[in-house]
């Protein structure tokens, strides 16, 4: 009777370790923990670049508006689009406006690039829940073998999308001058 | 001891070990950072990202790139009008 209360005490320990290291609930919480990291770092580039762009916007619009003054140019030159005016003034927006579009377009590239990894991590993880969904009972062959390489992918492509955010911050750094 | 005793012992055990290994799962599920997601809430938070993501994003570089030209004419124009205030000023 001992030797089966023993039994019947490891057979429950047996079952509430392996509830803690069930492979599909350890790739929910994986999926879970990489979706909301992602998440995150999505929003982080998209306020990122917009904060950038306008600290360069901000800039230009002081450097444009010197510039109209210097070239003598009247006040209402400068809430103009280049195309509305005539020369001197519209030189003078018009490079104002092509500089604007260089450093927008560098940093919006990097947005891109970043963007670009964002959507690899969600790839991944809609695979590991496609997997997830269509795993019948009972499990495959392999079945383990396969999640753990689905859940291997999506680890990989979230840290892969972490070095591309970081070179996005690198990238936008310097036009925040 | 009768064996409906030791039947009944056994039950007891079972529960008590059974509610035991239930908060040891549950303390380590805390400290793996909380419950692991269902796949139905998984599927919606996935699929916020899904729904016209592109279209969307594009929206958005466009916003910003207009944003930032409506920026640049207004902080121009008022940086002419400081500018033309300070030489009136000039003696």
């Amino acid at each position: 009777m001992r030797n089966l209360l023993i039994a019947c005490l490891f057979l429950l320990a047996a079952m509430g370790l392996g509830a803690c290291s069930d492979p599909v609930r350890n790739a929910r919480r994986t999926v879970g923990v990489i979706e909301a990291t992602t998440a995150a770092a999505e929003l982080d580039v998209a306020r990122g670049a917009r904060t950038v762009i306008l600290d360069l916007a901000e800039a230009e619009g002081h450097r444009r508006g010197a510039e109209l003054r210097a070239a003598g140019c009247g006040p209402a030159c400068a809430t103009q689009p280049s195309t509305a005016l005539i020369d001197p003034c519209k030189g003078v927006v018009a490079a104002s406006e092509a500089r604007l579009a260089a450093e927008v377009k560098r940093v919006q590239d990097a947005q891109r690039r970043a963007d670009g990894a964002l959507d690899g991590v969600y790839a991944t993880l809609r695979a590991v829940v496609k997997f997830l969904r269509v795993l019948t009972d009972p499990r495959p062959d392999g079945w383990e073998a396969t999640l753990a390489a689905l859940v291997g992918a999506a680890v990989k492509s979230s840290a892969d999308c972490a070095a591309a955010v970081a070179g996005f911050k690198q990238a936008i750094k310097g036009g925040a001058k | 001891m009768t064996a409906a005793t030791i039947v009944q012992i056994v039950a007891w055990g079972a529960k008590a070990i059974s509610f035991i290994v239930d908060l040891i799962s549950k303390a380590v599920e805390q400290a793996q950072g909380g419950a692991a997601p269902s796949l139905d809430d998984l599927d919606k938070r996935l699929a916020e990202h899904q729904a016209g993501d592109a279209a969307e994003r594009a929206k958005r570089y466009a916003a910003d790139v207009a944003d930032a030209e409506a920026k640049v004419r207004e902080v121009a124009a008022r940086e002419y009008s400081a500018d033309l205030a300070a030489e009136i000023k000039k003696p």
